[in-house]
């Protein structure tokens, strides 16, 4: 191996992780998403260079990963689970006041919570809108900050960070709703 | 600032991603605030559980020397290339990369076997299989605690983008009180702290992320530590010591009675920001 396919494998190794936690997300099973993280790689080395900054960038290597994953949903040729886009942004998305209250969450003490947390979460997760759970997945599995997924995204900051208040907000509705249905919290809606 | 507005800026306070003066605003009015408060307490609970379910114990492949020699192997051209930041691509790649294709699936395991028999231990050792080395020197054992970060997948027992949070912290769980550096927007930020030893010794250890790259700041007492095998050198009028141990930049430096030192695959200029006074 010479120095700079050394230098690519170590700017790949701390994110060796955090792309397989993304990947998982994009593909619909566990092979497809090794062979995502397999197909960035390869496209990554093929356009990296020590010269350019960009492409020591984390965010560089989920743009390829992205690119990858729209591909195969317009090919129809593997299952892939979320693929959102920026154009809807304002027009399809529902307006939420972003200044309004965040829906209730039980009022139950730590331990308890966490366990309500820990059992529907993952649900809530799932109902988002895909440009919700986009954001909240490169965020949060991803690692990255919001220009860095501004960047992934190809959209303003301001965008991504309208998009995840919106997406965690979301979840919360989700939540309280959940909690409403196990007889948690009262019902606001008669 | 009144309640809506900090509702409006909730979510970017807690992931950091707030101005310092606009972070300060929705601090002083958590201060004073006990329902925006509980709402912060309440959303660091979810997100840490979001956490957990992203991650829900997820194992990665192992990282193999041998995955990325086959990337490079396989397209040994270095062209620049404009596709990694284009607009999403209208070409499917596969069609003009047969090569792709043939190797779709099943390659992991004879790969990953390729690599242990040997592949990675000649072409690039510090991957390769090898008996436990001696961590005796300085360098050696902070390359070896950020090491152990990066392949435990981020055990942080303290989660917070605030300096002030994170060496409070450190300081009541080590002892050890750092002065942690606070990153400009455009640096990199702080993501968290955990308790760590180096040497035996109880020390803190921070992470930030700069550009992208994982970067670890070790502080801790400075008796007994020796900077042995390290090269010294000069920056803004201050002695540093400098190494690369297993792949890391190791750059390290005396603050008084303590020894401040930072790992990353960075290079050496972005990681003296760490511990430049």
């Amino acid at each position: 191996m010479d120095e700079l396919s050394g230098l690519f494998a170590s700017f790949v190794r701390p994110h060796w992780r955090r792309l397989h936690l993304v990947a998982r997300r994009y593909a619909a099973g566990e092979e497809d998403a090794r062979d995502l993280v397999q197909e960035t790689l390869m496209r990554a080395w093929r356009g990296f260079s020590p010269t350019e900054e960009r492409t020591y960038r984390l965010a560089w290597l989920f743009v390829i990963m992205r690119n990858i994953a729209t591909e195969w949903h317009r090919a129809a040729s593997r299952r892939v689970r979320l693929v959102s886009s920026c154009d809807n942004e304002l027009t399809d998305l529902a307006p939420i006041d972003l200044q309004e209250r965040l829906a209730p969450l039980p009022n139950l003490e730590e331990r308890q919570f966490r366990e309500f947390l820990r059992a529907q979460l993952s649900t809530a997760l799932d109902k988002l809108d895909d440009p919700f759970r986009e954001v909240v997945l490169l965020s949060v599995a991803g690692g990255l900050s919001y220009r860095q997924i501004a960047e992934v995204l190809d959209c303003p900051v301001g965008t991504v960070m309208s998009r995840m208040a919106r997406a965690r907000r979301a979840l919360r509705e989700g939540l309280a709703d959940f909690a409403r249905q196990e007889g948690l919290m009262r019902s606001e809606r008669s | 600032m009144r309640c809506g507005d900090v509702h409006e800026y909730l979510f970017a306070f807690l992931d950091n991603e707030l101005d310092a003066p606009l972070s300060i605003e929705v601090q002083r009015h958590l201060d004073r605030c006990p329902h925006c408060a509980r709402e912060v307490e309440i959303e660091r609970a979810v997100h840490k559980e979001m956490v957990r379910a992203f991650d829900g114990g997820y194992v990665e492949p192992p990282f193999d020397a041998a995955v990325v020699t086959a990337c490079v192997t396989e397209n040994p051209e270095t062209a620049q290339s404009d596709i990694a930041l284009q607009a999403p691509v209208h070409t499917p790649a596969r069609a003009s990369s047969p090569t792709v294709v043939s190797r779709r699936r099943r390659w992991w395991p004879p790969i990953g076997l390729a690599a242990s028999l040997g592949i990675a231990a000649i072409l690039y050792q510090p991957w390769a299989p090898s008996p436990a080395p001696r961590y005796d020197r300085f360098a050696m054992l902070v390359a070896a605690d950020f090491e152990h970060f990066l392949e435990e997948g981020q055990p942080l027992q303290v989660v917070s983008g605030s300096a002030t949070e994170v060496a409070e912290w450190l300081s009541e769980q080590t002892g050890v009180s750092a002065v942690l550096p606070v990153l400009g927007e455009q640096e990199g930020r702080l993501i968290g702290g955990r308790r760590c030893k180096i040497g035996g010794a109880p020390a803190a250890f921070a992470i930030y992320e700069i550009g992208g790259t994982s970067a670890s700041l070790v502080v801790m007492d400075a008796e007994g530590v020796t900077f042995e095998g390290m090269e010294q050198f000069t920056e803004q009028g201050r002695r540093f010591w400098g190494e690369r141990c297993d792949a890391h930049t190791i750059v390290a430096c005396r603050r008084g009675d303590q020894v401040y030192a930072a790992a990353s695959d960075l290079p050496r200029e972005l990681l003296l920001r760490l511990v430049v006074d």
